[in-house]
């Protein structure tokens, strides 16, 4: 059970939980993401001048995204 | 030697680039390798595509050692949308690859079917017509099949990326006659040839036939020597391209002695 003062959410599919009213961006530092990255938050793409200013609330899936090999 | 060729660049959406090899950056024993057969190829543009990160999986790093690996090659970046499936997440994905790696090209894959991989002729135009109106330059993966092609080249798309066979067969171009078409009837788009190209010599037909230029990965890096392999398309793609620019012979079906026969020593000789 998520603590009172405690969300749960997902970040790449795995359960995660953050502070109430925590923003995209607290998460991805709570989440040790490692630049450069790009983000979904439930599936539609999150601008990184939006990561500071979008709220999370529960049940919110965060994908952080960054290059790998491709053809 | 070449001064017919010196200034032949092929252009994508306004960009000059003189080498006709585009290549991927999967599939490689190693980074080394990967790093060594990009730079032997020549190639000007390279690919590349996103993933879900995890610092728990990825390493120290978080996996940007590979990122740092393609920044250190100086050349222009190409990401794709593998693995899309909708409009919505290759439109998504798009704009993902648009702010990371800080270019409006995207590579749009929409995959139709898992067997071949085959694109989704009818998802493609939706999420081109999507992008473009999002500023995007887009390169669709698109099947040999002229009247789709017609219709990205409507919506704006100064690129056509056509099958030469499904990705990843090494079957070369399956359907000569259909690519020809597409070349033939968009004298003023540039045609790159994405996938299916197994061996050089396929790369020089398409080249022949006047693709503008050859999207490389899992041929080279999964040779036996991916670096010599790289070396060996590029020759191969200069090649196609120098035949094509000198005009190939027409093909007859009936023979013609090459020797002159006027005057030999067994004129109208009976046999």
């Amino acid at each position: 059970m998520s603590k009172s003062n405690q969300i749960q959410i997902a970040i790449n599919a795995t359960p995660f939980q953050v502070a109430k009213e925590s923003t995209v961006e607290q998460a991805l530092t709570e989440f040790k993401a490692k630049p450069p990255y790009a983000v979904l938050l439930n599936g539609q793409f999150l601008s990184n001048s939006l990561y500071s200013k979008t709220y999370l609330v529960n049940g919110d899936q965060l994908e952080v995204i960054s290059a790998i090999q491709g053809g | 030697m070449h001064d017919l060729t010196s200034d032949d660049c092929v252009t994508i959406y306004g960009t000059k680039l003189q080498s006709r090899l585009l290549i991927g950056s999967a599939l490689y024993p190693s980074p080394h390798i990967m790093k060594e057969a990009i730079l032997e190829s020549k190639a000007q543009i390279v690919t590349l595509s996103l993933s879900r990160q995890n610092p728990k999986t990825n390493g120290a790093s978080g996996g940007q050692d590979f990122w740092q690996l393609i920044q250190s090659l100086g050349l222009h970046l190409l990401p794709n949308t593998a693995g899309c499936h909708t409009v919505n997440d290759a439109v998504n994905m798009a704009k993902m690859s648009r702010e990371l790696f800080q270019t409006d090209w995207i590579k749009l894959e929409l995959v139709g079917d898992d067997y071949n991989l085959q694109p989704d002729p009818i998802a493609l135009v939706k999420a081109t017509e999507l992008l473009i109106k999002d500023g995007f330059k887009v390169l669709p993966y698109c099947t040999d099949d002229l009247v789709i092609a017609r219709h990205l080249v409507d919506l704006g798309c100064e690129v056509l990326m056509p099958w030469g066979s499904p990705i990843g067969t090494g079957k070369g171009i399956l359907n000569p006659y259909a690519l020809q078409a597409i070349r033939d009837r968009f004298p003023d788009t540039t045609i790159i040839v994405d996938s299916g190209i197994g061996k050089p010599s396929h790369a020089t037909q398409a080249m022949e036939m006047g693709v503008d230029a050859i999207l490389l990965n899992t041929a080279v890096a999964h040779a036996n020597h991916p670096v010599l392999m790289a070396q060996a398309f590029t020759k191969a793609i200069e090649a196609g391209r120098d035949a094509y620019l000198a005009g190939t012979m027409t093909e007859r079906s009936t023979a013609s002695p090459s020797t002159p026969t006027i005057d030999s020593p067994f004129w109208h000789q009976n046999p």
